[in-house]
């Protein structure tokens, strides 16, 4: 597993939570990294990594703008001479909400960061891989991209998406050695779910039908990225890799 | 946790069926490269012996197994011989599996036949998950690994008509995730991989019609070298895993996001 070559790969959404665990992880196998987040905290992330000894950079991006996710490409590039993976994580989760009384403004919200910031990170990355021979995409869903809650209606919505573009990327690329896998993690602590996981009334309600009792640590989704970018993955595309716990089990 | 410590499995005992020839014979190879000790169950003592070549070649201890999955007796005793040799039962493939004997449309099925595919690849499953997970629960946890298919996802009559391997297949994944919640608390996790087309003794991978049928059928365009195999076997056999149980895993080349 940790036999591949240096890689360098492309993160979005690394100032906290998902994102950060797994940037920490590829560079821990000897990746580089470049953090492409709309938070300046990310930084931290690349300095934490290259405090390890590591190699990472950080480059301040939103996703909804698809000219600044060209710069991340580019800058990954300019610095590291390549672009071999890429993790599209970058992502927001809007409060809950009735479906009809959502109102515009989150709705687009939620649409331009959860979906089409990962097009635009897919469209950016796939240009690339289609000049330099190939590479690894995996797009963080979740599993309110398998399954539904109520009051989620936007991002139940955007990360079903997610799941289908990547299915859909998955199948137009499959013979030019670009392989698109999705992860569908369960409730994972992190600042996203960190009030919720707060409010006691919350969890009693969440826990009582799951099934394993607990949410995810960042780090226990970190393995799955790394496996799904990796060479050990070659024949996986256009798979979901869901990572909760059993909680789409039932 | 470091890279190197969420993909280990040194030290670990497996139990893999069907480990004398294609993909269980990857997933051997995947536990004793990695440092794991593999305990090997075939009906077929040939493949088994060649098996274990490979894998003490690796530095791992091994034991061989002649048996049919679908002997109970046969599993239980292998299963235990296994704890008293190794100490521990950690890591499971459920692997064996063969296709329709005969295949074809189910108006013209035989019953016989029915019963062979049910026998070895549900039955054997479920004694596999059996014994396995009794001496889980004795030591605090484990990982169970079925090879389910593609085709227990989808129906296959589009490329061929396998209708007991589908109805057999699809009860997998469905026993996958009903022991993946049963042991959720008990830090078992019980997964399913899905594999699309691996070249393995399993299909008639030398006729060019059948090549052609399955490399269409593809959207990758190829069919798998049984080591693609060995990446999923590591990740769902290592704490990489640790928080994913009762899932089915496709590694079939795009063929179901199609
Ligand atoms: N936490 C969970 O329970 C959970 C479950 C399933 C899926 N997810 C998904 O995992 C991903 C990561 O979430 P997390 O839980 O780690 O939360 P998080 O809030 O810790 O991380 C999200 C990251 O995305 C960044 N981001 C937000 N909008 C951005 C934009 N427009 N451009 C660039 N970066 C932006 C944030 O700054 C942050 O670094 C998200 O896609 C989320 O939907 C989370
Ligand atoms: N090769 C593929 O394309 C493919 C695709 C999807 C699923 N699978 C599944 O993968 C598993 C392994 O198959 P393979 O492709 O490696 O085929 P294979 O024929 O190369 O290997 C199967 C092994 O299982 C053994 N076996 C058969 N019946 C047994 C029994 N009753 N008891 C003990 N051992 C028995 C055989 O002797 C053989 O060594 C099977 O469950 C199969 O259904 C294979």
């Amino acid at each position: 597993m940790t036999s591949d070559v240096s890689r360098s790969v492309m993160i979005t959404g690394a100032a906290t939570g998902i994102g950060r665990a797994t940037a920490l992880a590829f560079a821990e196998r000897g990746d580089r990294v470049t953090i492409a987040d709309i938070d300046a905290r990310a930084a931290d992330t690349a300095a934490a990594i290259r405090e390890a000894g590591g190699r990472a950079q950080f480059i301040e991006c939103d996703v909804t703008d698809r000219a600044a996710v060209q710069r991340v490409v580019d800058g990954a590039l300019a610095a590291y001479g390549a672009l071999d993976a890429a993790f599209n994580n970058a992502g927001v989760l809007p409060k809950p909400q009735p479906l009809h009384e959502v109102d515009a403004a989150s709705l687009n919200l939620i649409l331009d960061v959860d979906l089409k910031g990962v097009f635009h990170c897919m469209q950016a990355q796939i240009s690339h891989f289609l000049e330099s021979g190939g590479g690894a995409i995996v797009n963080t869903a979740s599993v309110a991209g398998i399954i539904a809650d109520p009051e989620m209606s936007p991002y139940v919505a955007a990360k079903h998406a997610v799941v289908g573009m990547t299915k859909a990327a998955a199948v137009e690329y499959a013979t030019r050695n670009i392989r698109v896998n999705a992860i569908a993690p369960g409730l994972v602590e992190t600042p996203m779910t960190r009030a919720w996981l707060e409010d006691d009334a919350f969890r009693a309600a969440m826990f009582q039908h799951n099934i394993s009792g607990r949410a995810a640590r960042p780090e226990e989704i970190a393995g799955t990225v790394l496996h799904l970018c990796s060479d050990a993955a070659s024949f996986t595309n256009g798979a979901v890799f869901v990572v909760d716990g059993g909680h789409t089990a039932h | 946790m470091t890279a190197n410590e969420i993909f280990d499995v040194s030290g670990k005992v497996a139990f893999v069926t069907g480990a004398g020839s294609g993909l269980g014979r990857a997933m051997a190879e995947a536990m004793a490269e990695n440092g794991a000790n593999v305990a090997c169950f075939d009906l077929d003592p040939e493949g088994l012996t060649e098996t274990a070549t490979l894998l003490s070649r690796l530095g791992a201890d091994v034991l061989t197994f002649t048996g049919d999955v679908a002997d109970e007796a046969q599993v239980d005793a292998a299963v235990a011989e296994t704890v008293a040799r190794f100490g521990s039962l950690d890591i499971a493939f459920a692997n064996a599996g063969i296709g329709d004997p005969e295949p074809g449309f189910i108006h013209e099925y035989d019953s016989a036949n029915w019963r062979k595919v049910v026998d070895v690849n549900l039955n054997g499953v479920f004694n596999v998950n059996r014994a396995a997970i009794r001496e889980m629960m004795k030591t605090g946890g484990g990982k169970v690994i079925n090879t389910a298919s593609m085709w227990g996802l989808a129906g296959s009559s589009s490329v061929f008509p396998l209708p007991a391997y589908n109805a057999t297949k699809g009860a997998v994944v469905n026993l996958t995730r009903e022991l993946g919640l049963q042991y959720a608390r008990s830090n078992i996790q019980v997964n399913a991989i899905c594999p699309g087309f691996f070249l393995t003794a399993l299909g008639p991978y030398d006729d060019a019609e059948f090549m052609e049928a399955v490399t269409g059928f593809t959207p990758m365009g190829r069919v798998a070298d049984p080591a693609e195999i060995k990446g999923t076997a590591l990740y769902l056999a290592s704490s990489a895993s640790d928080f994913v149980t009762g899932t089915a895993l496709v590694i079939d080349g795009g063929c179901m996001a199609k």
